[in-house]
């Protein structure tokens, strides 16, 4: 407890922020996943997606806050909203979940946590080396990410767009009005 | 090169069939069999006796393991191809009569089946051995489970996945001793039979390649108590399909012990062989006095061989020069006798439409072909003197009762059920009264008569002069001997 | 390289002929570019070359590889053809979606790079995702691309934060550069270096659906339409398990210890799961789900051992089970298309029973005989490629000593036989009213095929050595 408190004192004013972005994004988190009404989902999904955008900025990565902000926090959300009020999903009709499913959530979260444990037990003795040597404060900058993305990361940046391109496609062919549908 | 040819002969020459669907297939399939035949006697007539392999080929399969295709005929394998040979013609033959739905997968089968056990019976390299081992299962399952009885989905299927298994644990073994050989050039590993023998194993892992293969072998055999799915499957496959399967099929077993278990597994054998003898003398046993109690022709036969085996698996862990001798001999001449069994009861099952004892009788009156025929292959089986079931059985059980009295003694009675239960079934079907079913019984047609020929033939051949066979092995076993007696001493 | 050019630049391409009138020109043209993307794989052989700052190699294992996914794919695409009469179907759509995954499937072969590991598998994903859906007034179709997208979806953060938390240990994205971190095994690592490499093999392994990550594995499978289903389990395992072989490889053989014991577990909870569930199902489409679990479990069985042996092991099996695979597919949808105009039901569970294959081989020897060497083939019995395949499997984990896994594969193929004999029991030895079904001559050629690869392997398996 003392170490802890220790550990407290030596803390920066960057690391008390730190610490409490990442509270924030643990509980508004949670609450996106254990909100009944979905709009209360969503809500709590901007909060988190502002406490990331902090982090961001404590990063010095600026440029990436906001885009943050501006297309999930801003557009998407947004975009999600307005679904969710077309659907109108006021009411509780949440599927009743069979023993099958529950069982094997069971088994995969427990496995994975298993594995987790097994680790920690194993290596708890070698802590997590954090080291800032060589760290380029100004990488988050628009322009230094630009260099990258355009030059040594500039193969995975084009092919990403084969990504977006099935997305659209996809999304067009699923969505297409088909003969004799229906649609409001 | 010779071997080549018996291997891959047949196996062309049903491809060529598959593609035949008329009459004239079976005269085909024939033809095939009998050139095959030739082959085989040629091979066994140039056969030098002594210890090597003859007429062989070597040929790289999978360079970078070391694995090749490899085979050639010593005098372990050499009674076995003249068997193959030697039979599938007659088999062939005795289906004349009958006429098969898709004549041309029918007859294609076969031959392919015994391609893969020419195969078997001379492959030099463990994997090559392996693959034809498998690759007989396929034809013998589809002729079995396509123009069977009636039950004879669940049956084949019981036997198809039981034989399956048991080879799996033989791959298992096979693969744990190619990683156990030196390196040779070329390759890290060799999976040649030969290097296999070289092998310096320590006794624990002896002990459970011995049990992999032992389980292999034993269900193909098959040897108490992993007989389970044989019975049924004789009973339910066609005529042709059990005589494939009782003449020859069940000798790759008794082969396999010999090529493998006997040579690599040494001290294996030292430690388990005792429970190994005792399974078949328990089967010995069994198989006899469940034969004894049979009322249908197929079953009681089936049970027969049964028994039978568990004689030649015994005298084969007896590990004496003898008990092997007269192993390969019986292997021989059971294939004969047991072929010609099965044929008599598919001549009357097809005269009468039932292989039930008590519904048959009488039919000497009509038959005296059939009857003599009939009467010498059945003493045949019971190894009276001067028959070839005798110097088989005489030479195995000696060599049994030299590893244990009291073993060979029960071993022993195989020769009294056996005599008790095959006449009971040669005279309630041959004396008696005739019954409605047996009352116009013809005797054998042409085709049928050429089928016992030969077999009545090699009966009294090998019950007078069995030297002409056994001089082809001897060396062949000497030099098995040999390895057995040096791994086990080098070991100690 | 040259394929993801390519194949990009087609897909594109059949975009715009989805707008002829004409659909019978697509699947040609489908085929001909998918033939003109293998002949340029080929074009660096025996050449190795790292693209564009080291995101992407090609040597002689990956493009095996390529050529494997793309041959698949062609098989698939080959077997395709029925789209032509479907009113409902958008197969200019389908091809190019198709054309496009194959480019993600490539960038998870050759990657060098975590990043493009990530890239080529939402690439893959998404566009399965998508197939898995296309049959829109498919309820079940409905269902399994919802299911699969979400929990693909968490599948793909689950082995994003790996990569964040590797990239924290090592500081590097690059395999060589992770390597060259986990060389100082001995001095001690980050404990965030194991949990990095334990997420990213989490996420990867529910790709290729192994247990206990499989869950999704057969309502998706059974959902989708039969075509997507024979391209998913084929070339998305094959993809997978180059990526995974890749990763293990060339990164982590430092630290087999720690990872070594937990993928041998997996793969023995994998076998298990798969063969045992298989024997019980009703549907050939969902035993082919469960039976494509067990394999991921065999294919396991070598990256579990990484002996020198496993490359080659990997690449023959994945080889072996996609050809045999495509052609029990291809004979299930022809199957099924009969039995449903024959009964006119619309319930499709009955049409993909092991019932609807009774007496099938009696009237149609050309495809009993396909749909038998595939079974054989899967099922491992000799004279077939499967055969080999387990056989360079068990060699693998013969050669690292793990015996028990190997008796775990050993019962679990004999279990695995069962099941697959069922369906041959069905065609040869049952009785069924079958008519003659209709072949078009494209399938014909396509199942003609895959028997004399099948059976060609499975006699000359060294045929394949001098490739790499």
């Amino acid at each position: 407890m003392t170490e802890f408190l220790a550990f407290f004192k030596t803390l920066t004013p960057t690391g008390y922020l730190f610490l409490l972005l990442t509270a924030l994004t643990v509980i508004s988190a949670m609450g996106v996943v254990t909100a009944r009404n979905p709009i209360y989902s969503v809500l709590a999904l901007i909060a988190t997606f502002f406490c990331l955008s902090g982090h961001y900025i404590l990063l010095n990565a600026q440029f990436l806050a906001a885009v943050n902000i501006i297309v999930y926090a801003g557009a998407i959300m947004v975009l999600f909203l307005f679904t969710i009020m077309f659907l109108n999903l006021r009411r509780e009709d949440e599927e009743a979940k069979t023993n099958l499913t529950k069982i094997a959530s069971v088994i995969v979260g427990g496995t994975l946590m298993v594995m987790l444990i097994m680790i920690f037990r194993a290596k708890s003795s070698q802590l997590p080396v954090g080291s800032t040597v060589g760290f380029e404060p100004n990488t988050g900058m628009v322009e230094n990410l630009g260099h990258l993305l355009y030059g040594s990361y500039i193969l995975p940046f084009e092919l990403a767009s084969v990504l977006f391109l099935i997305a659209m496609v996809g999304a067009v062919m699923l969505g297409k009005r088909e003969a004799g549908d229906r649609h409001f | 090169m010779l071997t080549l040819a018996l291997i891959l002969f047949p196996a062309l020459t049903a491809c060529l069939l598959l593609l035949t669907n008329s009459g004239t297939t079976r005269q085909l399939a024939f033809g095939a069999a009998l050139i095959e035949t030739a082959l085989a006697i040629y091979a066994f007539s140039t056969f030098t006796p002594n210890a090597t392999s003859q007429f062989g080929f070597d040929y790289p399969w999978i360079p970078s393991l070391g694995i090749r295709l490899s085979a050639g005929i010593d005098g372990i394998s050499l009674l076995l191809t003249l068997l193959t040979g030697i039979l599938v013609p007659l088999i062939v033959l005795s289906t004349f009569n009958r006429a098969y739905e898709r004549p041309g997968t029918f007859y294609a089968l076969m031959l392919f089946m015994q391609s893969a056990l020419m195969g078997v019976f001379t492959a030099r390299d463990g994997f090559l051995f392996y693959f034809f081992f498998e690759a007989a299962l396929i034809p013998i399952y589809f002729l079995a489970a396509m123009w069977g009885g009636a039950n004879r989905i669940p049956v084949t299927f019981k036997f198809f996945i039981y034989t399956i298994f048991g080879s799996l644990f033989m791959l298992l073994a096979l693969v744990y001793l190619y990683y156990q050989t030196p390196a040779t050039t070329g390759s890290a590993h060799s999976s040649a039979i030969v290097d296999f023998y070289k092998l310096k194993l320590s006794a624990s892992a002896q002990g459970w390649v011995f049990w992999a293969f032992f389980i292999a072998f034993a269900i193909k055999m098959p040897v108490f108590p992993f007989h389970t799915w044989q019975p049924d499957t004789y009973v339910e496959s066609p005529t042709p399909a059990t005589m494939l399967l009782a003449g020859i099929m069940l000798k790759m077993g008794i082969y396999g012990l010999i090529r493998f278990i006997l040579p690599v597994t040494p001290i294996g054998i030292e430690t388990w062989g005792q429970t190994a003898i005792i399974l078949s003398v328990i089967g010995i046993v069994y198989g006899s006095i469940i034969a004894i109690r049979q009322r249908d022709m197929k079953r009681l036969i089936a049970y027969s061989s049964f028994s039978h085996v568990g004689l030649m698996a015994a005298g084969v862990f007896s590990q004496t020069e003898t008990g092997l001798q007269g192993a390969l001999i019986q292997m021989l001449a059971h294939g004969v006798n047991v072929v010609g069994l099965f044929f008599v009861a598919d001549v009357i099952y097809s005269r009468t439409d039932t292989r039930q004892l008590d519904q048959l009788g009488g039919i000497t009156r009509t038959t005296p072909k059939l009857t003599v025929y009939f009467m010498i292959i059945m003493l045949g089986s019971v190894a009276l003197p001067l028959t070839n079931g005798f110097i088989g059985e005489f030479l195995l059980l000696h060599g049994v009762y030299s590893y244990n009295h009291y073993l060979g003694l029960a071993a022993g009675f195989t020769i009294i059920f056996g005599a008790v239960y095959l006449l009971r079934m040669f005279q309630k079907a041959m004396f008696g009264p005739t019954t409605a079913r047996t009352e116009s019984f013809a005797d054998l047609t042409l085709s049928e008569s050429w089928v016992f020929v030969p077999l009545v033939v090699l009966v009294f051949w090998m019950g007078v002069y069995p030297q002409t066979f056994m001089k082809m092995t001897e060396p062949a076993v000497a030099n098995l001997m040999k390895y057995i007696g040096t791994t086990a001493i080098s070991m100690k | 390289m040259f394929p993801i050019v390519l194949l990009s630049v087609f897909a594109v391409v059949l975009l715009f002929l989805g707008f002829l009138k004409s659909r019978s020109v697509l699947l040609p043209a489908t085929l001909l570019f998918l033939v003109a993307a293998l002949v340029a794989n080929f074009l660096d052989w025996n050449k190795t070359y790292l693209y564009f700052n080291s995101m992407l190699r090609t040597d002689n294992l990956s493009m095996v590889f390529t050529a494997i996914v793309l041959l698949s794919s062609f098989l698939v695409v080959a077997l395709s053809g029925s789209f032509e009469d479907d009113e409902a179907a958008q197969p200019a759509e389908y091809y190019a979606i198709i054309l496009f995954s194959l480019v993600g499937a490539i960038m998870m072969i050759g990657y060098e790079n975590l990043v493009m590991l990530f890239v080529g598998v939402e690439i893959l994903s998404v566009a399965m995702y998508i197939l898995t859906g296309s049959d829109k007034r498919n309820l079940r179709s409905n269902e399994a691309a919802l299911k699969y997208f979400l929990m693909g979806a968490f599948a793909t953060g689950i082995m994003l934060f790996g990569m964040a938390l590797l990239y924290g240990a090592s500081g590097s994205f690059t395999l060589a550069g992770i390597a060259s971190y986990a060389s100082h095994a001995q001095q001690g690592l980050s404990l965030i270096f194991y949990v990095g490499l334990l997420m990213l093999l989490v996420g990867l392994l529910f790709k290729v659906s192994a247990a206990p990550f499989h869950f999704w594995t057969p309502d998706v499978y059974d959902g989708a339409p039969t075509i997507f289903t024979a391209y998913m389990s084929t070339v998305v395992k094959t993809a997978g398990f180059a990526a995974l072989l890749h990763l293990l490889a060339a990164s982590f053989t430092y630290v087999y210890s720690f990872w070594g014991i937990i993928l041998a577990v997996v793969t023995a909870i994998t076998l298990i799961a798969g063969n045992v569930t298989a024997v019980y199902q009703n549907s050939f489409k969902r035993m082919m789900a469960y039976s494509s679990i067990s394999h991921a479990g065999y294919l396991l069985i070598g990256l579990a051992a990484l002996s020198a042996q496993s490359r080659q092991a990997i690449v023959f099996y994945s080889l072996a089970y996609s050809i045999a695979t495509i052609s029990a597919f291809g004979v299930l949808m022809l199957v099924t298309r009969q039995r449903g105009m024959q009964t006119l039901s619309s319930n499709p569970l009955s049409n993909e029973s092991f019932d609807a294959f009774n007496g099938l081989a009696k009237q149609n020897p050309l495809l009993g005989l396909a749909m038998a060497t595939s079974m054989l083939s899967l099922a491992g019995i000799p004279l077939t490629a499967g055969f080999w395949g387990k056989f360079y499997m068990f060699s693998t984990a013969v050669e690292r000593g793990q015996i028990w896994l190997l008796v775990v594969a050993v019962l679990m193929s004999a279990v695995g036989i069962y099941y697959y004999f069922r369906v041959i029991i069905a065609m040869y030895f049952r009785d069924g009213a079958t008519e003659p079904i209709r072949i078009s001559p494209v399938f014909r050629y396509v199942l003609v095929a895959a028997i004399i690869l099948t059976i060609g392997l499975g006699v000359a398996p060294g045929l394949l050595q001098g490739l790499f």
